[in-house]
């Protein structure tokens, strides 16, 4: 691990954005790690990634929105799976061995993603940032801003703010 | 003190947790007190341990700077010395106050551990009246306060000189020689502070006794060598002296003996002059030196530890020195989170040991019979493990049951009953978590054997029956479960009136004759009271209902017996721990899920003949001359690829708390197993129709179903689809026989 997510490392899960803030002040570089969507590059910050593994079948939930897969058991813990693509309204991945589920610490809690694939660790000064030109629909609730990198642009998701939407959107069905 | 922080607030903790203790155990001296106020003996005993949990928890209070806390057990303290010297008796009034006293200290304790602040008025006004009691067994007898406030100071703080003689009374002063040598300095006691405590009895001359001090290299500073010569004048008894010495009498040799014979009372003047002719410092203290032993009023010359069972309290001076663990079994206090990440670990270790003995099914049959020869060897250690683990969360049902006496005792005397509360099987264990959920259906039931079951006394003797009515709380462990049952010798339940009640509430059809058992169960049906006027005690008609439902969510079920005019019998059965469940794997379509076998009444498949589709009703079977409404999971959780025929299927009669008895409609059972409960909201959140989640013998996770909630998402789902009026089953007025 470089001498950043080392000095990071001291500070609670969850709080990615903060993260992001302070980076943006410091001009420190920050770390992250990205994936594919769908054909579509994402990162997430590497402070909020505990895991990266290979897909393996989830047991289902009842009555969850479509892109809640199921749950898994990592080592003993119960950690829910969001498939990614189906948040995004792309519909449901069809997963195989190669497609990989990213574990994620989202407000305080253990969360996989379901992804095409790990791509890259990028390290993005706050030069490198960008705040979202726009509210973007569907996706823009849980996308903390934009890594501009090599004339690519890069969606940073956030997994506190996936997690809260996706409950809400599961209460809200509930009732 | 110069403690870290976090040293404190550990300190502080223990405290705290000691206090609890302190707490139950006072209560039920107290109780015992009582109880034993008839037969009179041991009073004396008793009084002295409640003394001493009063000065514990003074000594910590004043340590954490808790002085409300400190204040109430001073005046606890004072009240209780008077009441154990025979100088203030002990009615029935002092006992009220002195359980009343107990109260207000658990209060300040519970405040000053949340520290929020309590309400200090009851504490002030009880403290005041433990103050006017004090007072006036003072004025009976003209003592001087005698109980001492031990200062809470560090050693190298104490001032050198000592306090002022106090007021002389009327009493004649005597002259006593105490030898004081300290055998142990590990109770952090400091032996200034004990002259110091005598200085306020009298006049004092102190004399050191280095006689033992050895040579320099032969110095152990861990070993006492110190002793103190005191003579002392003053007007207190014998009694006061041994009490400053209380609680150092562990860690010292004491000898107190009466100078009379050397200073007659007459020699009044030339005493403050003259110091008696103690021995030299220098020499060996040696018998002759003392008078002989004054007659053996209180035992031996040397105060020996009354065998209370309780640990010695704190030392007065020492303000973090902590008490001795108990003599005999040693025991550690484990804070809950280290146990259950054992359990956890534990848990994991026989979901791993099930995955091996998957794959090793997997392996050529050579490899494979030495393997299971292994893992034989291993399920063996960990089941073992298991239990040892499990065995650490237990414990005995006393710390509630202990509770229950003093309530009995107040709710009796407010209703005008009088009653026997007799408890068996308090040693019985069962898991923490059960402990806590406990105590509320506990009380519950035993308030309603109280308020409903026993008689007044009148009534009693006129239907031939003691005056004085018993209540059985008994527990014990069967078949892996514990059972606890709360007997009463009262009227027992009065079906007409609960069956004319339950006509009233509409809870039962006007033609409908129920049966005996069926009428008892009404007793738990939501909302049910028969009690014409509502008290504080019960009859909100909120009582029953609760306690099964509580009793339900832990896994456990509630009867009732009753024969009337000969009393009711409440049973509760409950799982012995949370952590694993004994559970029904089922298959439904692709999806497999485990059902608590406590829900599960049996399992059948019908035949075709006997599966009836009920316009407005869904689909019922006819089983055993009643149509059972089915649910069928499939349906429940929208599963499709699921037998839906329930004749083709499994049904599986099950009983839930809310909509009685139905049958669920399965795929195929897959066989009983123990699972290691996992909760689903840890990571995620509720899921509904979920209890929580397992992992199997695979590693894969498996949902643990809610039935109640599947039952009532099902109904919500017919209400929606317009097949069915919510309310499916065919019998709502008539909760079965729980």
């Amino acid at each position: 691990m470089t001498a950043t997510a080392a000095n990071a490392a001291p500070r609670p899960a969850g709080h990615t954005a903060g993260h992001l803030d302070e980076a943006a002040e410091t001009n420190q570089p920050v770390q992250f790690v990205a994936f594919k969507v769908n054909g579509d590059d994402f990162a997430v910050d590497i402070m909020a990634v505990r895991e990266i593994k290979a897909w393996a079948n989830v047991s289902s939930l009842p009555n969850m929105p479509s892109y809640v897969r199921g749950v898994l058991n990592l080592r003993g813990n119960i950690v829910p799976i969001f498939d990614l693509r189906c948040r995004f309204g792309r519909g449901a991945t069809e997963a195989t061995r190669l497609h990989v589920v990213i574990i994620l610490i989202a407000r305080g809690r253990t969360i996989g993603i379901l992804v095409d694939a790990v791509s890259d660790i990028l390290k993005a000064g706050s030069a490198d940032l960008r705040a979202l030109p726009e509210e973007d629909g569907e996706a823009g609730g849980f996308i903390a801003g934009l890594l501009a990198l090599d004339r690519r642009m890069i969606a940073i998701l956030d997994p506190d703010r996936l997690f809260d939407q996706s409950l809400v959107a599961i209460a809200a069905q509930a009732a | 003190m110069a403690f870290a922080p976090d040293i404190m607030d550990e300190l502080r903790a223990t405290f705290f947790d000691e206090c609890s203790e302190y707490l139950l155990r006072n209560e039920e001296l107290l109780g015992t007190l009582r109880d034993g106020a008839r037969d009179g003996h041991h009073e004396r005993d008793t009084l002295d341990a409640v003394f001493r949990i009063a000065h514990s928890i003074k000594a910590g209070a004043a340590a954490f700077g808790l002085t409300a806390l400190a204040d109430l057990t001073h005046r606890m303290e004072a009240a209780l010395d008077r009441l154990r010297t025979g100088r203030l008796s002990l009615t029935p009034a002092m006992l009220a106050l002195l359980l009343e006293s107990g109260d207000a200290l658990a209060e300040q304790v519970e405040a000053a551990r949340n520290g929020t602040g309590a309400d200090g008025d009851r504490a002030r006004s009880i403290a005041d009246r433990l103050a006017e009691a004090v007072k006036s067994a003072g004025s009976a007898h003209p003592t001087p306060l005698p109980t001492p406030l031990p200062t809470v100071l560090p050693a190298t703080a104490m001032p050198a000189s000592f306090p002022d003689f106090p007021a002389a009374s009327g009493e004649a002063a005597r002259r006593w020689a105490i030898l004081f040598r300290p055998t142990a300095y590990s109770g952090g006691n400091e032996p200034l502070l004990i002259i110091r405590a005598l200085g306020r009895l009298g006049r004092l001359v102190s004399t050191l006794d280095i006689a033992r001090l050895p040579d320099i290299e032969m110095f152990d500073p861990s070993e006492p060598v110190l002793a103190w010569r005191i003579e002392l004048e003053t007007t207190h008894p014998e009694s006061d002296i041994r009490e400053v010495f209380e609680f150092v009498e562990d860690e010292a040799d004491i000898q107190i003996a009466p100078l009379e014979a050397a200073f007659p009372d007459a020699d009044d003047g030339s005493a403050e002059e003259a110091p008696p002719p103690l021995p030299a410092p220098a020499t060996v203290f040696s018998a002759p030196a003392l008078p002989a032993p004054p007659p053996a009023t209180e035992g031996g010359s040397v105060i020996q530890a009354p065998a209370t069972g309780l640990p010695a309290p704190a030392a007065p001076g020492g303000a973090g020195a902590r008490a001795p663990a108990p003599a005999g079994k040693g025991s550690i206090r484990v804070d809950l989170d280290r146990v259950d990440r054992l359990v956890d670990m534990v848990g994991e270790l026989v979901i791993t040991e099930a995955v091996l003995t998957q794959l090793c099914r997997e392996l050529d049959s050579r490899t494979q019979r030495r393997m299971i020869a292994a893992l034989k060897g291993l399920s063996s250690h960990s089941r073992k493990l298991q239990d040892a683990v499990m065995a650490i969360r237990m414990q005995p049902v006393k710390s509630i049951f202990a509770r229950m006496p003093r309530m009995v005792r107040d709710l009796a005397g407010r209703l005008g009953k009088t009653v026997d509360l007799r408890m068996t099987g308090e040693a019985t264990e069962v898991d923490k978590t059960i402990i806590e959920e406990l105590a509320d259906p506990l009380t519950h039931m035993i308030r309603n054997a109280i308020d409903h079951g026993i008689e007044r006394p009148e009534a009693r003797l006129a239907a031939g029956k003691p005056e004085c009515g018993v209540i059985h709380l008994s527990a014990e462990n069967k078949g892996g479960r514990i059972v606890i049952r709360v007997e009463d010798d009262g009227r027992g339940i009065d079906r007409p009136r609960v069956l004319a009640k339950a006509r009233a509430l509409g809870l039962v059809a006007e033609d409908a004759e129920p049966s005996d058992d069926e009428i008892d169960a009404l007793l738990f049906a939501p909302g049910f009271s028969t009690t014409e006027t509502v008290t504080d005690v019960s009859g909100r008609g909120v009582g029953m209902d609760v306690v099964q439902r509580n009793i339900q969510s832990l896994g456990g079920r509630v009867t009732v017996q009753s024969e009337p005019g000969a009393g009711t019998r409440w049973t509760m059965t409950l799982p012995l721990t949370l952590a694993v469940l004994d559970g029904m794997l089922v298959r439904v379509g692709p999806e497999l899920y485990v059902i608590p076998l406590a829900n599960i009444l049996e399992s059948t498949r019908p035949k075709p003949g006997d599966v009836h589709e009920v316009v407005g009703h869904g689909t019922v079977v006819f089983l055993r001359g009643d149509w059972l409404p089915l649910v069928r999971m499939a349906d429940v959780f929208g599963l499709s690829g699921a037998e839906r025929d329930p004749a083709r299927g499994i049904v599986v009669r099950v009983e839930t708390d809310t909509a009685g008895v139905i049958g669920l409609v399965v795929d195929e059972l897959l066989g009983q197993q123990q699972v290691v409960v996992k909760p689903i909201e840890q990571n995620f959140t509720h899921v509904p129709g979920v209890a929580a989640t397992t992992i199997l013998g695979n590693g894969q996770v498996c949902l643990i179903l809610d039935l109640d909630a599947c039952v009532a998402m099902e109904r919500g789902r017919r209400a929606r689809d317009g097949t069915a009026p919510p309310g499916i089953a065919p019998k709502p007025a008539l909760p079965s026989a729980a």
